[in-house]
């Protein structure tokens, strides 16, 4: 046993760059001294970007959507905003006023409040509201790793939000849960946008082009046209929750209610997944019976619904990626859903050209 | 259960809330627990396979005649090492490459015109397979060589071949160095400690801000039908340092974790980006899997005893081995056979020391130019396709697809600051920064701060869709 053991015993131990010069202090002042070690460590980037903290509704948001009196407002995330451009349509309606509020990465809980607190708090409301998603994602109030649109949230928010407060813990998970604690100790991993965005800015400034037309370039560089192989994704994944759990703790009745109190005509707007290669259906058999279960509450509710799964008007060759249209396509897409939504923009009294 | 998860920082939190009130033998007991744990997380049957492979490997070792004891014939003595061996290889066959022999086959006889037969055997890849089967087969090797002493402690081999923070993606440990850390007393000083954070910190920070960042340019340079010269190369240079800070990443996060519990792994990877030769990379490039091939495989075979020619040979089979190591795929072979040639085109080159002492400054940059090349075969599966890209010309394009690839570049190189610091840190440590690298005060104050800004860069700088990490594929 001896020999093998020796050597065993003389092979303990390592060293790297971060080990540390043990026994200098005593034994008291060493503990203390990891103690400090852990409070500076974990501790400074919790005191990083508070101010966020008395940040109350932001007024100015509210004027501006005002001053522009639009007839049709649409909400949604980046589904949106690779989809509909909001200039483009107006022209196409003869010049009536269309505004997009779409915020990338944004999930119900913000659509709430950007319908409640900006769109129905206008003197003259819009007359029709488009909501934008894919998946699930109408009963979805947050994004698991969406925390960063807290901040977007305080400034979305009335002072007394009991309702969308309560909708919102009901809603979540105990990993959401987890998830929320951080973000309200480490409030400055909201600015992961911005940094990420800087890395790109700052790799522009050593060229003429811009920083726009870099990341435009290799959206198209990348895009799915240019890919290898003939079909890269899986489909989405399946619903969280059944429709009928996840509607109860969702804004989606709170966001119906709003509307019709308001006046307003809702209408969603269920984008599609990029079709397989054969043009069909990218979709979980889970995911096609939430999507006709919240048809037919919708319609129960006197709500307008556009489903755009499997609507053969959209080639894949539209898409950037998986979900995403590509830029180039955005006039494109802007008049394809024109067409296909053509009654809402008729029952307003337009009448679209038949050259489109 | 993956490092980067909640789920796996609260089982940590809750081992390491029990651990050190325990006596050794339980702690032994709850790091065990706690592995079948984190290994059977997704599907607990994975651990079915991980008991049974501890338990024909414990066997075999105890099987094994005493150095001390006269045994008769050679059959006796070497037959628990063979019986360990074949339940590695059918471990490993079984599990990672019979589908991809009987692919190659089917492609065989396809080309030769003899029919098709298609592959209906669907094997799913135990996760950190290949690190475990050869962590236990080098100790059944040492036992039989007389330097390890077979265990009859079932708990503590057990939980040598199954300790969490390596289990699925190494390092790869040697029993002389594990198993006494587990049958002995650890203790819990302020400096492992800290030191087990500081490496848990610069883990996860050339994870989840390295490697996912740089790691979508790679992945959208290689998914890219026509990349375009300049781009394609910014793709596998990112690749590279991805690659780098993912699996060194992981050993970090493995370390710095063990230490937690009071346990030294060794360190897998020393400065790669300073290699001056190909043999010095992997002297220094997942040191743990490259001194197991050379212990257990290169020398064996006769290492460089024999002779040029066979020391040739013998390298080259070992590096297309610890290739096929990587992956059940011809390309894993390819980039093995590479850098096997790369090694002993070193040895052949008749470099005069005068001629060696002047190229000297470039040995590094040129090393890193080699090295980087091969990323492009580990990172592209298909042979024609690399073949493709290998035929991509400076001519095939555009000024403005080469301002892009330039863009990325700068990117990457930002993404990447850290590591080049760290490496220009353990470069110039012993000479130029002595004061800076020495006294206690001054390390605690820089480890805070780093500490700090490893953190708070983990916080704003990872990507919220981060992959998985590239070693537990294999």
């Amino acid at each position: 046993m001896s020999g093998p053991v020796a050597a065993e015993r003389s092979n303990g131990g390592g060293s790297s760059d971060l080990d540390c010069d043990p026994n200098r202090f005593g034994q008291y002042r060493r503990w203390a001294g990891l103690v400090i070690f852990l409070l500076v460590v974990f501790g400074a980037p919790a005191l990083l970007f508070r101010p966020w903290q008395g940040t109350e509704f932001d007024q100015t948001a509210l004027d501006e959507l005002s001053a522009r009196q639009p007839e049709f407002v649409f909400i949604g995330n980046s589904m949106l905003e690779t989809r509909i451009d909001p200039e483009h349509l107006s022209e196409l309606l003869s010049g009536r006023p269309v505004t997009s509020l779409a915020v990338p990465g944004s999930q119900s809980a913000i659509w709430y409040l950007q319908l409640k607190n900006l769109v129905a708090e206008l003197d003259q409301p819009p007359a029709t509201i488009f909501v934008f998603f894919r998946n699930d994602l109408i009963t979805q109030p947050l994004a698991p790793l969406d925390e960063r649109n807290r901040e977007l949230i305080v400034t979305l928010k009335r002072p007394d939000e009991e309702q969308f407060e309560a909708v919102l813990e009901a809603s979540r998970s105990a990993y959401q849960q987890a998830l929320h604690g951080l973000d309200r100790i480490y409030p400055v991993q909201r600015q992961n946008d911005e940094a990420l965005k800087l890395i790109s800015d700052v790799s522009a400034a050593f060229f003429p082009s811009s920083t726009t037309e870099l990341s435009f370039r290799a959206d198209d560089q990348f895009a799915f046209h240019n890919m290898v192989g003939p079909d890269l994704d899986p489909p989405p994944p399946d619903p969280e929750r059944e429709f009928e759990d996840a509607v109860g703790n969702s804004f989606l009745p709170l966001m119906i209610e709003t509307a019709a109190a308001s006046g307003i005509e809702l209408v969603f707007v269920r984008v599609q997944a990029r079709p397989n290669t054969d043009g069909t259906v990218r979709e979980t058999d889970a995911m096609r019976r939430y999507s006709q279960d919240l048809a037919a509450y919708l319609q129960d509710n006197g709500v307008r619904y556009f489903d755009f799964t499997g609507n053969p008007a959209v080639d894949r060759g539209l898409y950037y990626d998986s979900f995403h249209i590509d830029q180039l396509y955005l006039p494109d897409y802007t008049e394809l859903f024109l067409r296909e939504v053509a009654e809402v923009f008729n029952s307003e009294g337009l009448s679209l050209g038949q050259d489109r | 259960m993956t490092f980067q998860t909640l789920s796996f920082v609260a089982l940590l939190l809750a081992v390491l809330a029990l651990y050190w009130a325990l006596g050794r033998r339980e702690q032994n007991l709850l790091l065990l627990v706690a592995s079948y744990v984190f290994y059977g997380y997704v599907d607990p049957l994975l651990t079915v396979l991980l008991a049974g492979f501890t338990l024909a490997m414990y066997l075999s070792a105890l099987w094994i005649p005493h150095p001390g004891v006269a045994v008769t014939g050679k059959f006796r003595r070497r037959a628990p090492l063979l019986l360990a061996i074949a339940a590695t290889l059918s471990v490993l066959i079984a599990f990672k490459y019979l589908g991809f022999f009987v692919d190659s086959a089917s492609e065989f006889v396809d080309t030769i015109g003899l029919g098709t037969f298609s592959n209906t055997l669907n094997i799913i890849l135990p996760i950190g397979i290949s690190f475990y089967t050869l962590q236990a087969l080098g100790y059944v090797i040492d036992v039989h060589r007389g330097r390890v002493q077979a265990r009859r402690n079932l708990l503590d081999f057990a939980l040598f071949i199954s300790f969490f923070p390596q289990l699925v993606a190494g390092p790869i440990e040697r029993a002389s160095r594990l198993l006494p850390q587990f049958e002995n007393r650890r203790k819990a000083t302020p400096e492992l400690i800290q030191s087990g954070v500081m490496l848990l910190l610069w883990g996860f920070f050339k994870k989840l801000v390295i490697a996912d960042n740089v790691g979508v340019i790679a992945d959208n340079v290689f998914t890219t039908e026509s990349p375009g010269f300049a781009l394609l190369w910014v793709g596998v240079l990112a690749f590279g340092l991805q690659i780098f800070a993912d699996f060194s990443g992981y050993s970090d996060i493995a370390r710095g974790t063990a230490r937690l519990f009071g346990i030294n792994l060794s360190q897998n990877f020393r400065h790669p980006h300073m290699a001056r030769s190909p043999s010095d990379f992997w002297r220094r490039w997942h040191i743990s899997l490259s001194t197991w091939f050379r212990d257990y495989v290169y020398i064996p075979l006769g290492g460089s005893r024999k002779g040029e020619s066979r020391t040739g040979i013998n390298l080259m089979a070992t590096f297309l081995i610890s290739g096929l190591w990587h992956g059940a795929s011809w390309n894993f072979a390819l980039w093995g056979g590479y850098h096997g040639a790369l090694v002993v085109i070193q040895r052949l080159l008749p470099f005069s020391p005068g001629l060696k002492m002047a190229l000297r400054p470039l040995a590094v940059p040129v090393t890193f130019l080699l090295i980087t090349i091969g990323w492009l075969f580990f990172r592209e599966s298909s042979l024609s396709r690399i073949w493709d890209l290998l035929s991509v010309s400076p001519a095939d394009q555009t000024a403005e697809s080469v301002e892009l690839a330039a863009f990325l570049l700068v990117q990457v190189a930002l993404y990447s600051m850290p590591i080049w610091l760290h490496t220009a840190y353990g470069a110039l440590k012993p000479g130029v920064l002595p004061a800076l690298a020495s006294g206690r005060l001054s390390s605690q104050v820089q480890q805070m701060v780093l500490g700090a800004v490893f953190f708070t860069g983990i916080l704003v700088m990872r990507r919220s869709e981060g992959g998985e990490f590239i070693y537990f594929q294999f």
